[in-house]
């Protein structure tokens, strides 16, 4: 029972690890690329967002299974 | 001092693309996976759209802090309302998946899961689907 709560947690935690470091790179880049060109902003807002999305649906894919697990373990 | 004019007519230029249509694409498919597993049953039906709306509703969130500000001289603005879309939309699907797991009994957990994947994959035709 404790090896799937651990399993769940890993799940849980490593996706919010992995989308919080593609936030930070995507942030840095939008800055990066802000300050040289100010007229592409709004087209990078749009492509940053693009990107997001991609990022986030494999990790959010993860939470429902961890809290899947939690949640049958509980049962 | 007054502001600008020059700067207030930038302000008023910079058009947001029209990102609502995502959620709108999210919706429909949810409601039209939930028919669709009314065939089976009632009960995978009402999972099917849970996990529909799990995705949607985070995703809506989301949509709505990332796009709340434009424009050069806001990035700053952009990034921090970016990055407190991110969080609360993890936090909205865990919460969204625990209220399911509670609350409907009983829960068809493939329907709810497929649904949500498969509302999740609208994410590959962003570009497409609000001409971004």
């Amino acid at each position: 029972m404790e090896m799937v709560l651990i399993a769940a947690a890993i799940m849980i935690g490593l996706g919010a690890l992995g989308t919080a470091i593609g936030f930070g790179l995507l942030g840095g880049r939008l800055l990066e690329g802000s300050a040289r060109q100010p007229e592409l902003a709004p087209m990078l807002q749009g492509k940053m967002f693009l990107i997001a999305g991609l990022l986030d649906a494999v990790p959010m894919i993860g939470v429902g299974l961890g809290l899947y697990l939690m949640f049958a373990v509980y049962k | 001092m007054g502001k600008n004019p020059p700067e207030i007519m930038l302000r008023q230029t910079i058009l947001r693309p029209p990102v609502y249509r995502i959620s709108l694409v999210q919706l429909g498919l949810s409601v039209l996976i939930a028919l669709l597993f009314l065939l089976r049953s009632e009960d995978a039906a009402i999972s099917a759209l849970a996990g529909g709306l799990i995705c949607t509703i985070p995703n809506a969130y989301f949509i709505y802090k990332a796009f709340l500000h434009t424009g050069a001289q806001q990035t700053n603005a952009v990034l921090q309302s970016f990055y407190q879309g991110g969080s609360w939309k993890m936090i909205l699907t865990g919460v969204g998946f625990s209220v399911a797991f509670k609350l409907i009994q009983p829960l068809d957990v493939l329907a709810l899961f497929s649904t949500f994947v498969l509302v999740q994959c609208t994410n590959f035709f962003v570009s497409k689907i609000a001409n971004l």
